[in-house]
């Protein structure tokens, strides 16, 4: 966890600095919103990681940790296989159809998603 | 058939991954040899002006979005779970919906082809004003921003899967710095995938809107700017070229030290070196405006010259891990020093075009094109053969023919070189890239024609390679978990897997854990 938070602090303390230089070298205004923002988006996830992560205990972190002591550790259910995410990718390609060409088209992708979300959602509570 | 369609297995997508990357270079491939007969001789009329436009288009975007950026996904889905000792990635389900939206993008873009008008011919960058008219093409073009919009969304979700798995699959001992470099170089890759695809699916659907629904993003007529398209192009662009070379670093570190017999040398600064090149390039994109006249020149002149650092930093690794190694040159070796030569060409006219008096002078025209053929042709592609030689035999247990495979080495080497360094002179003598016929002026004849030579001769190196994989494939001779003598802990499981990777885990006390394994006396001693 230390390496996440210090890998993220680091970056966006980078990003900081390069959106600092380049808006006094260059007052330009988008460029160095593109980078404000990706400052603020790696500090979220290395404050997010500090936060509400400080407690997690992830066995890759233990250089010691032995095999059998990880036994139990719940790592969620690793599915093997599902019809919806596929079904899903046709979904989001109907919908852009839709934007373009159809609005027939649009809600019916947009009610493929939905459907697809539904399923999905079930999967997950099932396991 | 079913079972593939429906599989939320990683190594299973990898190999969607790579099947479908594959089909993808052989069209793009096909494409290209298209593109150098137009050119093989001055005044040639095979294809129209904007024939010619739609091929080039055509083959731009599918070597960048549909083989050599997701060539590196799909390798990362196949390798680092298992890299990590993982039973699987994150989320799976997320990674099945990835692929198949990337396999649409994909059929979505040559759709256009099919199209009133024909495909896109905007080029793979799409530049407003000409993609948002429907001067050049009409549903070919919309096709086309579907479908760079599909590949973005499906980037980002392997991007996530990425770093959720990095972050939280660790087997038991393997901490982030124990964890293989090209383990390492999938997560800069997914975290700069994270930063800068966004801006490109950002862009596809303004420009939708412009196209379809009177927005004026890019329409100086009514208040728009054609230089912010570039901004927002660009801001992912050049992370992009990044995406599709940093995978490949890891590629190469990992061969090299194997087929060397040494451990890697340098390794802190290997991974430090990657998360600096990922650093400095979110801030060099307008080095592809400097011509704009609208961009701060000096800030990123400075920038771009400063990823040369962290690049020869790798260079010096590279050589180091080399250097007094049994340097054995099997098929996956000699691809990988051919990468190390070409890139060299690439990376030094890169610093040179960083310098805006020589943009000044090269932009749009083929110097232009030498260069980055040199880096994600003479780059990545070579490292993609090394990496498929390399994993063939965790993937499929059998190993690649290595007469064949030194064939294909050979032939692509020699055609490549023969195809792109006349580019280098093309360009400098003023031939400006993305025409369809030229005079015979200066020394653009011969020059062209040599490179066109080129071309057929890499077209022969394919051959060679499609016909490896297929006997290989018919005669399946068994070679054992681990015929390489390698050091990562993919290593140390069966070839190929079993579906949820290990049987049994070794102890993960270093970042070999699968030579460890073979060694138990030394790894002792360490």
């Amino acid at each position: 966890m230390k390496t996440l938070v210090g890998l993220f602090l680091s970056s966006s303390a980078f990003g900081a600095t390069i959106c600092l230089v380049y808006w006094y070298s260059s007052h330009d205004r988008g460029g160095s919103l593109l980078l404000g923002f990706m400052s603020l988006g790696l500090a979220w996830a290395a404050g997010y990681a500090i936060l509400a992560e400080r407690n997690s205990k992830i066995a890759g972190d233990d250089p010691q940790l032995q095999h059998k002591e990880r036994a139990g550790e719940d790592l969620g259910v690793v599915t093997k296989e599902s019809a919806w995410p596929i079904c899903l990718a046709f979904s989001v390609l109907v919908l852009l159809i839709g934007v373009v060409w159809s609005d027939f088209l649009l809600f019916a992708g947009l009610a493929g998603m939905l459907l697809c979300f539904w399923r999905l959602g079930a999967e997950s509570a099932r396991v | 058939m079913i079972e593939w369609l429906t599989s939320t297995n990683h190594k299973k997508i990898g190999i969607l991954y790579l099947g479908t990357t594959f089909l993808f270079f052989i069209v793009a491939g096909i494409l290209s040899l298209c593109i150098r007969l137009q050119l093989a001789r001055p005044d040639q009329d095979l294809f129209s002006a904007h024939a010619y436009n739609q091929i080039f288009t055509l083959h731009g975007t599918a070597m960048i979005f549909l083989v050599i950026a997701p060539f590196g996904f799909g390798l990362g889905n196949y390798l680092v779970p298992l890299q990590i000792g993982a039973p699987d990635m994150a989320f799976p389900r997320l990674n099945a919906f990835g692929v198949w939206l990337f396999i649409l993008s994909g059929l979505t873009v040559f759709a256009g082809i099919f199209a009133q008008g024909g495909a896109a011919s905007a080029g793979w960058t799409a530049y407003a004003p000409l993609s948002t008219t429907d001067a050049g093409t009409g549903a070919g073009q919309d096709l086309w921003i579907l479908g760079i919009l599909m590949n973005s969304i499906a980037t980002i979700t392997v991007a996530i899967n990425f770093v959720a798995t990095i972050f939280l699959f660790r087997a038991p001992g393997m901490t982030m710095w124990r964890m293989p470099i090209f383990t390492w170089e999938i997560l800069a890759t997914a975290l700069m995938i994270l930063m800068a695809f966004p801006s490109l699916a950002c862009v596809s659907c303004e420009l939708l809107l412009e196209r379809h629904y009177g927005a004026h993003f890019f329409d100086p007529n009514a208040g728009g700017d054609p230089i912010l398209y570039q901004h927002l192009f660009w801001f992912f662009g050049h992370p992009e070229v990044y995406v599709m070379i940093l995978p490949f670093f890891g590629v190469i570190t990992e061969i090299v030290a194997v087929f060397s017999h040494k451990p890697v040398f340098g390794y802190v600064g290997l991974v430090l070196s990657a998360f600096a090149i990922a650093g400095l390039s979110m801030g060099v994109w307008a080095h592809h405006m400097f011509t704009t006249g609208a961009v701060a020149n000096g800030f990123f002149s400075g920038m771009s010259f400063l990823i040369a650092v962290p690049t020869g930093v790798k260079f010096w690794n590279w050589i180091g891990t080399m250097w007094k190694g049994k340097i054995e040159l099997s098929t996956p070796m000699l691809f990988s020093v051919g990468f190390l030569l070409n890139f060299l060409i690439g990376g030094i006219t890169g610093v040179m075009v960083a310098s805006p008096p020589i943009d000044y002078h090269t932009e749009d025209s083929y110097f232009i094109v030498a260069h980055f053929h040199y880096t994600l042709g003479g780059g990545s592609l070579f490292a993609i053969f090394a990496a498929v030689y390399f994993w063939f035999p965790k993937m499929f247990g059998t190993k690649l023919s290595e007469l064949l495979g030194k064939i294909n080495f050979w032939l692509m080497y020699v055609g490549f070189n023969l195809t792109f360094l006349p580019m280098f002179f093309l360009g400098i003598e003023g031939m400006a890239r993305r025409v369809y016929t030229y005079q015979p002026i200066a020394d653009y004849a011969w020059l062209n024609a040599l490179s066109s030579v080129g071309a057929g001769i890499m077209a022969f190196s394919a051959i060679a390679f499609v016909l490896n994989v297929v006997l290989s494939l018919i005669a399946k001779v068994p070679v054992g978990d681990d015929p390489w003598g390698a050091f990562t802990l993919e290593w140390a499981t069966s070839s190929p897997p079993p579906e949820f990777n290990f049987h049994a885990l070794p102890p993960i006390r270093s970042e070999r854990p699968a030579w460890d394994m073979r060694h138990p006396e030394l790894a002792e001693q360490r």
